[in-house]
């Protein structure tokens, strides 16, 4: 859990990745980034230019073979709540990307960024990517594109939301039933397409949430946690040396 | 008047000025802004209310509930899965279906073969027809055996359709697509004298010792698989973790999540398993009943002849010091395994291949010997698959239309247990070396056999002598662009289909997709084809598939389950996996349609298997009998029994290709019938494709000795032909093995996949099983050279 | 043909020979706005920037030029700011319009620049419409601005000098009337040209998710604010020198007193001097503390092409170095030795930049991450180059037809 308490509400969305049962399938990239609309090129293969919300890094544990292991480490946005600013809106100049202290989602406000990229150089995670060219789908698949996610425009930044856009429709629908729209709970679209069950979604400030009793396991990390960027996204592992490469050490 | 220089500049300054003053600048950088945030060519998609429908997946054999999303009913978004989530084929699925690659009306090749600019549509009237033509014309010749199908729809009811419809023109030239389960029911033939498939209690043990079944990248039903192992690596109170151990050469995602992965040397695992089954032997820790078991101990055949028994082969031949030898797993490392294995109350052995399809037919016999050690039959961790009843098809009797050998038998290939398996390979190599009787008409059906099969080369020669190919595809793919006729087919979501899901699971499933949205271009279903066919061809083909259309059939088959009263229907995803025991609870075909046509799964627990196994005295055996009785004259004893064949590689002339070629899957590309959908190729990694280049992998040893690093190019070359490739070095292989991943290198559909990498099926070699004619594919001799 | 601009008393080249040079320079500066057009119409993908070097060569030569630029704010700030106190720095006075020029010509290219470096430059103007008052860049932008206005009305009135403008009679006592308030321009420019330096060093010393960048702060955080303002006057009037110095060296003749070199090379040497203590103070507080507080060791900070030799050449060669030769007299003495120095310390501060800029990106956060390497393309040169053409454009129109040099005509008597 962060180390500060400075919330406007009692929600804080979270994420928690059990490292050890993800098989690397990747489902939850494609789920992801179907239902969010982003764009793809007939070369994905360079991965410092591709857009990914969902992307996946590989970890080894540095031995020959037969000793040799590894592991995929999937890595949505880390929505980090460090105290005042996460390291990407404390630096827009424009203000196009907020995190919503109700929330603790850090959201994008397309149209209003100017691409600076000055986010995306604040981001250790590489969690935004930057549209290099106009996004364009073959004929005819912008039929099966999203309305609830608008597309993006060159020479924007974008990135994994926690699927905002279902928490929205989530408080509208608690809304109409009279029901507290800062209580309701949804699902991000990695978390639905997981077929290992490894990703738990939630808010972190519920102590009944499973993610947020996850988040407090034994088992949890964090990437980096010595930056304090303090991410909203948790891994878990029981693996030493999975664990040895959360964060750079001395 | 005139403009002096001065007065000139004068204006220009001021209106500048005036300009500026004005709110024009101000509205126009506004206006600008606003343009940008609004570009037309920036697709804006039409809004519309956002509902679910639901049905199940038909994109593998998994039969997995799916929910796909629409806008107004009318736009598919997204697709989630149910309870199970969802794999990377399921979340693509309405990539599929907007593909630009998809076939939009029936195609007529009027240039050469595999020119694809020599496809013209033709109305599907005109296809039938000339199709009917063909047929009508091989009838009367007699020539009805030379008419053959390829279908990839092994686990559904078209497969069946496939057969009676080619049983009435007179052929027996059914064949699928291979898989890793392929072997099964020779097996089972042979040791329970039963022609089923076998299943598996995943969801209940304390211990998986896998023997290259890569469930992790594409065992099994991958979504159901992957939830069941993420049971394995839970910990729960009271439930401890499963001890997972994976045994294979590679270094797989499987091996990297088993709690122990043990190296062997490629095609070596059978070996492992007997030096297991050594030691729990030796030391008496097997359950007692397979004494009972025929061959377990010495055996006289049906000839008198004295033959050694199971338990004196392995105690014998198969000491942990020889496995050790064999596999390089040292002999304690094996007398370690053997104990955890045969500690676990509960612990299953499954196995499989990490290039996708089937293994011989001794490893596979071996590693259900472990089973029965483990007396997993009797535990109810081991099963023999019920039959989904489903109304049989009516029998064609011989009188009314006769029927020639199958090609291969034509074709004098010696194959003891062929009617349990596909001989695919041994047909295309008689149609290819123009043995038996030839080939002049091949239905493929959702099938890319041109891509998909190892060893492409052999396909492509044997296709080069089929007089006429159609294809009945959705999707414009290597095997389209190689077909004389293409008919388009609809994608799922689009299609009535069945499926009997969950191979691996002991539970036998039957689920039913519904279409969920009107077909977007000018398909007919694969099995109204053939029902228009029969009509059109008359005679006895006409009243031997005597249903209206494919649904009609559809419900002809589900009237069977109705009327068998077996099994359930559920919506729970958990009841399919863990067995229990089931109580009826659908009503008539009509009422079972309605509630499978909702999504509902069918499914029943596996009978006891004392009702299934067909042996002389009622007990598996270990003698394989059934060898014997196939008049051949087998010499050695072990022949008789589950053992360890080593296999040959070919290693070219001189030797030269020294280093081992092993292709792999991942669970995250696809290599079947479905290419890599758009948001798949986002995924691969860069260091198995950069731009238009393939990596293979190999140990750091290798590059060393062969002076490569990282990236660079090289040519990879085997006995079937060479490729350029990069080098990724990394120590999940061992040195001396070459890494491959299958599922790139595609010649058609669009620039997304095309001409990316190269095809690993194009460089592997095939060995076909003596016993089951099935295709093997382990390693292949190769080298790899600066490029 | 032109002889009417050209100041009186002054030898210009002839004429043809100017505008061949001016075509060359048109060339390479029609050259760099068809990259820049390029860039504009087809997007940032024809750039060598990806998603892990979001900023590259434009940020950097940005960051270069305004830092060099800067001479004109402090030389503005020594001679209408505190020459009243210091009489000696009235000397200033003989070099400071060539300042202001180098200024402009930094400031106004580097905005031109940016234009290419944002993805969205047509909503550019949003950093004034939606300003987020915590980002650097929104205090960059907010500074660059109004600095390029300052400057541009510090250039007028030496635009105003040439001889036919200033024969026009109200454009004169425009003139005039604007070098009697210039000193309140000149120190705003340095307040806020203190601030923009200033809020460039906060650019990257926020990030604080940037173990290679981020610094703690020193009343204000981080304290790369000071760094860079403090090497920003390090290096800018050298910078202006060593310009003054090339047109001398084209022009062959003198067009300043070797004092006002000297003084400079004393008052660049002494900052110089107070600039690489403290920046080596930072970098050992950096390497010690707040690195290894995050997990970093310096060493995992460096790697080829981005080694170690590149904080070798920052500190040492382009810090030390040049410090001591133009603290020293006999360095100063020798032309060879003092506008040597002048360069390593303008090469020193681009480097810096560069290190801040690019290799900072370089550097892998995630344990598991990888080493990038930043090659730029002709599309980010090009505009770069240009933009010097640029300057070099502004810089010779303005040495031939405006008084610059006021010594100019006793140093060279005809």
């Amino acid at each position: 859990m962060s180390g500060h308490e400075e919330h406007k509400g009692g929600v804080r969305y979270g994420m928690v990745i059990d490292l050890d049962k993800c098989t690397g399938c990747m489902a939850c990239a494609i789920a992801c980034h179907q239902e969010n609309n982003v764009s793809f090129r007939t070369d994905e293969t360079d991965k410092t230019r591709n857009i990914a919300w969902m992307r996946f890094y590989l970890l080894e544990n540095g031995k020959d073979y037969p000793e040799y292991s590894f592991a995929y480490l999937p890595r949505p946005c880390f929505h980090c709540d460090a105290p005042h600013h996460a390291p990407c809106t404390f630096v827009c100049p424009v203000n196009a990307t907020q995190r919503d202290e109700r929330t603790g989602i850090v959201n994008m406000i397309y149209p209003r960024c100017i691409g600076c990229r000055y986010c995306m150089v604040a981001c250790p995670y590489h969690a935004r990517s930057f549209n290099w060219w106009d996004p364009k789908w073959p004929s005819p698949m912008e039929e099966m594109l999203n309305p609830e996610v608008s597309t993006r425009m060159r020479g924007v930044i974008e990135k994994c939301t926690f699927c905002h856009h279902r928490l929205n429709r989530a408080r509208d629908k608690a809304r109409i039933a009279g029901e507290d729209p800062d209580k309701v709970e949804y699902t991000p679209a990695c978390v639905e397409a997981c077929p290992t069950g490894a990703i738990v979604f939630g808010n972190l400030l519920d102590p009944e949430s499973e993610v947020a009793k996850l988040a407090k396991s034994s088992r949890a990390f964090t990437i980096s946690a010595k930056l304090e960027t303090y991410p909203k996204v948790y891994y878990l592992s029981s693996k030493p040396w999975v664990r040895k490469l959360a964060d750079k050490g001395l | 008047m005139k403009v002096g220089r001065r007065a000139f500049i004068g204006f220009v300054a001021g209106a500048v000025g005036g300009t500026l003053l004005s709110p024009l600048p101000w509205k126009l950088a506004d206006d600008i802004a606003i343009w940008t945030q609004n570009w037309s060519w920036r697709p804006s998609p039409e809004r519309g209310h956002r509902a679910a429908k639901k049905t199940i997946c038909t994109l593998c054999g998994g039969g997995c509930p799916i929910e796909v999303d629409f806008i107004d009913g009318k736009r598919a978004v997204y697709a989630r899965g149910g309870d199970w989530g969802i794999c990377s084929l399921g979340a693509s699925a309405v990539q599929y279906l907007y593909a630009p690659y998809r076939v939009q009306t029936p195609l007529k090749q009027t240039k050469k073969r595999g020119d694809i600019s020599g496809f013209k549509p033709i109305t599907w009237n005109e296809a039938l027809s000339e199709i009917t033509q063909k047929i009508t014309k091989l009838l009367g010749e007699r020539k009805g055996h030379s008419v053959a199908c390829i279908t990839g729809q092994k686990y559904s009811s078209i497969f069946d359709l496939w057969k009676q419809f080619l049983r009435a023109c007179g052929s027996k030239n059914v064949f699928s697509m291979p898989d890793s389960f392929d072997c099964q029911r020779a097996v089972s033939r042979a040791i329970f004298g039963a022609d089923v498939t076998f299943g598996f209690n995943l969801a209940d043990v304390t211990c998986v010792l896998s023997f290259g079944a890569e469930w992790a990248d594409g065992w099994g039903p991958r979504a159901p698989m992957a939830k069941v192992a993420s049971g394995w690596f839970s910990e729960n109170p009271g439930k401890p973790v499963t001890e997972v151990i994976h045994v294979s050469s590679r270094l797989s995602m499987s091996a990297a999540k088993a709690s122990e992965w043990v190296a062997v040397k490629p095609g070596t695992e059978a070996a492992l398993a007997l030096g297991i089954a050594h030691v729990m032997i030796k030391e008496n820790r097997f359950d007692p009943i397979v004494r009972e078991y025929a061959g377990f101990e010495d055996w006289t055949d049906l000839s008198g002849k004295e033959r050694r028994g199971f338990k004196d082969l392995v105690l014998k031949d198969y000491t942990p010091e020889k496995v050790e030898k064999i596999t390089g797993v040292e002999a304690q490392k094996i007398v370690e395994i053997a104990h955890s294995f045969a500690k676990h109350p509960k612990a299953v052995a499954i196995w499989g291949q990490g290039t996708g399809g089937p293994r011989s037919f001794y490893d596979e016999s071996v590693f259900v010997t472990l089973n029965l050690l483990k007396g997993n039959l009797e535990k109810g961790l081991f099963h023999l698959k019920g039959n989904v009843p489903v109304a049989p098809l009516p029998a064609i009797e011989d009188e009314v239309v006769e029927t020639a050998p199958r090609l291969e038998v034509a074709a004098d290939w010696k194959i003891p247990f062929g009617e349990y398996s596909y001989p695919l390979y041994p047909f295309l190599d008689a149609v290819a070396s123009q043995k038996g009787y030839p080939i002049e008409l091949l239905f493929v059906q959702e099938a890319n056999p041109v891509y998909c099969l190892p060893e492409s080369g052999l396909v492509k020669e044997a296709f080069s002598k089929i007089g006429m190919v159609v294809d009945v595809t959705s999707f414009m793919d290597e095997t389209a662009v190689n077909a004389d006729i293409i008919l388009p087919a609809p994608v799922m979501l689009e299609r009535w289909d069945d499926v009997y899901g969950l191979p691996v699971f002991a539970q036998s499933m039957y689920a039913l997709s519904r279409p969920l949205i009107n077909a977007k271009y000018d398909v007919r279903h694969p099995g109204d084809v053939i029902l228009n066919i029969a009509v059109k061809v008359g005679g006895t083909v006409k009243t031997a598939l005597p249903w209206r259309n494919y649904t009609d059939y559809l419900k002809f088959r589900i009237k069977g389950i109705a009327d068998s009263g077996r099994g359930a229907i559920t919506n729970r995803m958990d009841e399919l996996v863990s067995v229990s025991t089931v109580k009826k609870n659908f009503g008539d075909m009509e009422s079972l349609w309605r509630e499978l046509s909702k999504g509902k799964i069918w499914f029943d627990v596996p009978p006891s298997a004392y009702e299934i196994i067909g042996t002389d005295n009622g007990k598996p055996q270990f003698s394989i009998t059934a060898l014997g009785e196939a008049e051949m004259k087998i010499e050695k004893d072990e022949l008789l029994l589950p053992h360890y064949e080593p296999f040959v590689v070919s290693k070219g002339s001189g030797g030269e290709h020294s280093l081992l070629l092993m292709a792999y899957n991942c669970g995250f590309i696809s290599t079947g019938y479905l290419p890599n959908s758009y948001l798949m190729m986002k995924n691969i990694w860069d260091f198995q494709l950069k731009g238009d280049d393939i990596f293979v992998e190999i140990n750091p040893a290798t590059a060393s000795k062969l002076g490569f690093r990282e990236g660079d190019m090289a040519v990879l070359k085997t006995v079937k032909g060479e490729a350029r490739v990069r080098v990724h070095v990394v120590p999940s292989v061992p040195k001396g093995v070459i890494g491959i991943p299958k599922g790139f290198g595609h010649g058609a559909y669009d620039v997304f996949v095309k001409d990316k990498g190269t095809n690993a099926n194009r460089m592997v070699e095939i060995h076909v099983d003596p016993v089951t004619g099935l295709g093997i594919e382990v390693v292949t001799g190769a080298k790899l050279v600066r490029a | 043909m032109d002889k009417a601009l050209i100041p009186e008393g002054v030898k210009r080249c002839p004429f043809p020979v100017f505008v061949l040079w001016l075509l060359f320079l048109f060339a390479v500066i029609a050259w760099g706005v068809w990259a820049g057009v390029s860039v504009l119409w087809k997007g940032l993908n024809l750039t060598g920037l990806n998603n892990y070097f979001g900023f590259g060569l434009y940020i950097t030569v940005d960051l270069g030029v305004i830092a060099l630029g800067a001479g004109a704010f402090f030389s503005g700030f020594l001679f209408y700011g505190i020459s009243r106190f210091f009489p000696a720095l009235k000397e200033i006075k003989k070099i400071i319009n060539l300042a202001v020029v180098v200024g402009f010509v930094c400031y106004t290219g580097a905005l031109l620049v940016l234009l290419l470096e944002i993805g969205q430059p047509l909503r550019g103007w949003f950093g004034y419409w939606h300003p987020n008052v915590h980002s650097m860049l929104t205090e960059v932008i907010f500074c660059i601005t109004c600095y390029a206005i300052v400057l541009t009305i510090e250039y007028v009135p030496i635009i105003l000098e040439n001889r036919k403008l200033d024969a026009i009679r109200p454009v004169h006592i425009f003139g005039h009337s604007l070098h009697e308030i210039m000193a309140l321009f000149a120190l705003t420019g340095t307040f806020l040209s203190f601030f923009h330096q200033g809020s460039l060093g906060g650019v990257a010393g926020v990030l604080f998710a940037r173990p290679f960048c981020y610094r703690t702060g020193f009343f204000i955080w981080p304290w790369t604010f000071f760094l860079f303002v403090i090497s920003a006057i390090a290096s800018g009037p050298a910078f202006t020198a060593l310009i003054c110095r090339t047109i001398e060296k084209f022009g062959r003749k003198q067009l300043v007193d070797r004092s006002v070199y000297e003084l400079i090379a004393k008052i660049e040497g002494s900052i110089l001097a107070i600039y690489i203590v403290l920046k080596i103070a930072d970098t050992l507080y950096w390497a010690m503390v707040t690195a290894p507080e995050m997990g970093f060791k310096l060493t995992d900070f460096y790697r080829e092409p981005y080694g170690m030799w590149l904080l070798f050449a920052e500190i040492v060669v382009c810090g030390v170095v040049p410090a001591a030769v133009l603290l020293s007299p006999k360095g100063r003495a020798s032309n060879t030795l003092m506008f040597g120095a002048f360069f390593l310390d303008c090469a020193g501060i681009v480097i810096n930049r560069f290190v801040m800029t690019v290799q900072a990106l370089a550097v892998p956060v995630m344990p598991f991450d990888h080493w990038e390497v930043y090659v730029p393309t002709v599309y980010e040169w090009a505009p770069s180059i240009a933009m010097l053409a640029y300057g070099a454009l502004i810089i010779s129109l303005s040495y031939r037809y405006l008084p610059l040099f006021p010594r100019e005509r006793e140093l060279n008597p005809t």
